[in-house]
């Protein structure tokens, strides 16, 4: 059911208005017309407005390529930091491992460590050096986060 | 401005992609043009030319409105909406509706300027549609685009079906068998006779106001 349209003359002229303006300006020639008519300069309202939008269209793409740079350290910080975590676990564990097998418990026993030469010495002092300064590290990560 | 905008809000990268490709010349110009014909129709008519608050002019509605879509205030989908100047215009009806309505749009005078005093009679009258004051500037709008178009058989026929019958293009188009151009050509031409009358109705409105 069609709606009862208000007959009023203030109604009709204000809906005739609105009629009038549907779809306009058509164009561009449209918009110059209408506005030289009414004592406008299009081509000062099109200049100064451009450089407003040229302004602004700077300042945001400047602010895009800072929320993705952010966003993208963020990302490569919470990955490295994941990175860590994991070789210091592997090579942690891998020491642990070596050190407390069976196998290399009785070759240190029975291996007569004066007569080891320098570079296995080393080896053996750079292993034990390395899993300790990790396990260090190990405690200190734990004090700082226990909940983590 | 209407509104200035301290916060720059980040809009997604291919809605901005968008935008630039734009040709904002011509939207801006489009827009204002848009913008002026709603500020002389859009209840301004009662109130006079120069009464808009604070100096505002067209091209202001039209920047403030494409301000507010660069920086994210106002969200422009282009998968919603494909047509920008088309919610660009929806943005400026929205400022232009909110500006009429607002207490400090109500509280200035005819010059534009602030006043402290109680709305008048007319005022108060003209803010409950439809008024006997608004019949009578209505009625006076009337005759002078009646008056207007005399003489000119095809806007006579243009104002006669596009105010008395309220007939949309096509069914203009169907009826007088024109050609959908020259409908439009001639509601171009009904537009700016319209337009150069709507400043003597101010004129009338204020000395009615100001009676």
């Amino acid at each position: 059911m069609q709606e009862k349209k208000d007959q009023s003359k203030y109604s009709k002229i204000n809906r005739f208005l609105d009629a009038l303006g549907q779809n306009f300006p058509r164009s561009e020639s449209d918009a110059d017309d209408f506005l030289i008519e009414i004592g406008l300069d299009p081509m000062r309202i099109a200049n100064e407005g451009s450089e407003r939008v040229r302004k602004m269209l700077g300042r945001q793409t400047l602010s895009i390529a800072k929320a993705s740079r952010q966003e993208a350290l963020a990302e490569m910080k919470t990955r490295l930091s994941q990175i860590h975590k994991n070789l210091k676990g592997t090579v942690q564990e891998k020491f642990a491992e070596l050190m407390a097998s069976p196998e290399y418990a009785a070759q240190l026993h029975f291996r007569n460590i004066e007569s080891l030469p320098e570079q296995d010495k080393e080896e053996i002092l750079s292993e034990r050096e390395l899993i300790k300064m990790l396990k260090e590290l190990e405690d200190a990560d734990n004090k700082k986060a226990p909940n983590e | 401005m209407l509104n200035p905008h301290f916060v720059q809000d980040v809009i997604d990268k291919r809605t901005h992609e968008i935008l630039q490709q734009q040709n904002w010349e011509v939207i801006i110009k489009k827009l204002t043009a848009y913008a002026a014909w709603k500020i002389q129709t859009n209840k301004f008519w009662k109130r006079g030319k120069n009464s808009l608050p604070k100096g505002y002019r067209p091209e202001d509605f039209a920047m403030d409105a494409i301000s507010k879509t660069l920086e994210g205030v106002r969200n422009w989908d282009p998968a919603k909406q494909s047509d920008l100047f088309h919610f660009l215009t929806g943005v400026v009806d929205s400022d232009i509706s909110n500006l009429c309505t607002s207490k400090e749009h109500r509280s200035m005078n005819s010059d534009g300027l602030s006043s402290e005093k109680s709305p008048s009679l007319v005022d108060s009258a003209l803010e409950q549609a439809p008024s006997i004051d608004q019949e009578i500037i209505a009625s006076e709008l009337e005759d002078m685009m009646r008056n207007e178009v005399n003489g000119d058989d095809d806007l006579e026929l243009m104002l006669c079906l596009v105010y008395d019958d309220e007939m949309s293009d096509q069914e203009i188009a169907a009826y007088t068998s024109w050609e959908i151009s020259k409908v439009y050509n001639l509601k171009k031409k009904l537009r700016r006779r319209i337009s150069k009358i709507l400043d003597t109705t101010s004129s009338y409105a204020r000395k009615e106001r100001s009676k």
